[in-house]
């Protein structure tokens, strides 16, 4: 039994102190999905909370035999469009225009940002950062060299490694072209 | 604009949906500050859940709470002052004998108001509390439930954002609430830490005094 195995497995049994270990592994990619969706940090972090408290009051229903991520993101989705239509409901209550962004991100490809997410989670930290800086800052690996102190070799090997790794945790997306 | 496109790293097929993905903020936004906090009321809501009958007290001299929950199923006004109404534990069955207690709104909440039980379990006090007149919480924040020592001591019992309609809300004390006869309630923000706002806007004494 692998160390997630066990903790779903305890997290099944309803076990609190699982929920700790759940946060730890799933806060990113839950994040991830609330700030997709709700596109406001205060509301995302009120969708993230709501899904741990949701998962753990649900966690009878789970499964340990089968991977905690799928039922832990369709929690974390429904959460998040919980709150989103709430808040649609408040502001219209209120008289209010609908200023919120509806669905920055469709809600079909919040599975490939979780997936995207939890694929980050596992790489190193040196090459998540290289990737970090390459993808959302747009710098260059000379750029990243320079900003970074590291040589222009070591950044190329390391973002050369960090995609692979991606694309291999990341083939069932890419395969299927689901990524579109 | 990626490495790919400038041409510095061609060996690496990043498909453009991918790349769009690993550029989105959302995928680097940091998760909230809120381990301790879930596991808290976690906690809380599991002991609930568990100690839903009431049990005998520990062998040996029972300390006022005990005694005034036992006694409360005898003899309600007399053991309290006037804001205090003890529970027979005939009313109900299904609940055990508690020490009610009236709460107010402070001036930040001078709308609220409500009344509260507390009831002695094996780990500690549930205190149940019903609110009315109190806004919902605005989101990026959360209502924190403390009991206070006449030292000043604070001890966190729970958090709640009154968004449901009409329930009760279950805090729960590990400490003596002999030791801490006051409860109060702050507006706090997430992500803040732990410690009180100071912003009360509920608060209420379980002596009624």
């Amino acid at each position: 039994m692998t160390a997630r195995d066990e903790m779903a497995a305890r997290f099944a049994a309803a076990d609190p102190d699982a929920i700790r270990d759940l946060y730890v592994q799933y806060s990113g990619p839950v994040t991830t999905v609330a700030a997709s969706i709700l596109r406001d940090p205060q509301l995302a972090q009120d969708a993230v909370q709501q899904t741990f408290l949701n998962a753990w009051r649900g966690a009878h229903s789970f499964d340990p035999s089968r991977d905690i991520a799928p039922w832990l993101y369709a929690i974390a989705r429904r959460a998040a469009i919980d709150i989103h239509r709430a808040e649609q409901r408040r502001r219209t209550e209120g008289g209010h225009d609908l200023d919120v962004a509806v669905t920055p991100l469709a809600f079909d490809r919040t599975w490939e940002a979780w997936e995207v997410r939890r694929a980050l989670g596992e790489l190193p930290d040196d090459e998540r950062e290289i990737v970090r800086l390459a993808h959302f800052e747009g710098r260059t690996h000379s750029e990243i060299a320079a900003l970074t102190g590291i040589a222009l070799g070591t950044v190329k090997s390391r973002s050369h490694r960090a995609h692979k790794r991606l694309a291999h945790a990341l083939r069932h997306l890419v395969d299927t072209e689901n990524v579109s | 604009m990626t490495p790919d496109e400038r041409g510095e790293d061609s060996a690496i097929d990043v498909p453009d949906a991918l790349a769009a993905l690993l550029g989105a903020d959302t995928v680097w936004t940091e998760p909230p500050d809120i381990a301790d906090e879930l596991v808290a009321r976690i906690e809380q809501e599991a002991r609930l859940q568990g100690d839903d009958q009431p049990r005998p007290a520990a062998a040996g001299r029972p300390r006022p709470w005990r005694r005034w929950a036992m006694a409360g199923a005898a003899a309600a006004a007399v053991i309290v002052g006037i804001a205090l109404v003890v529970n027979s534990a005939d009313d109900d069955d299904r609940e055990p004998a508690g020490v009610e207690f009236a709460i107010v709104g402070t001036e930040l909440a001078p709308d609220a108001s409500g009344t509260g039980v507390v009831q002695v379990r094996p780990a500690g006090f549930a205190i149940i509390i019903e609110i009315q007149g109190l806004d919902p919480a605005v989101p990026g924040t959360f209502y924190q439930g403390w009991v206070r020592s006449d030292d000043g001591d604070l001890v966190a019992v729970g958090t709640f954002h009154a968004r449901e309609d009409n329930g009760p809300i279950a805090l729960w004390s590990g400490v003596d609430l002999d030791d801490y006869p006051t409860l109060t309630v702050t507006t706090q923000q997430i992500g803040a830490g732990t410690g009180s706002s100071g912003e009360q806007v509920l608060v209420a004494r379980f002596d009624g005094s």
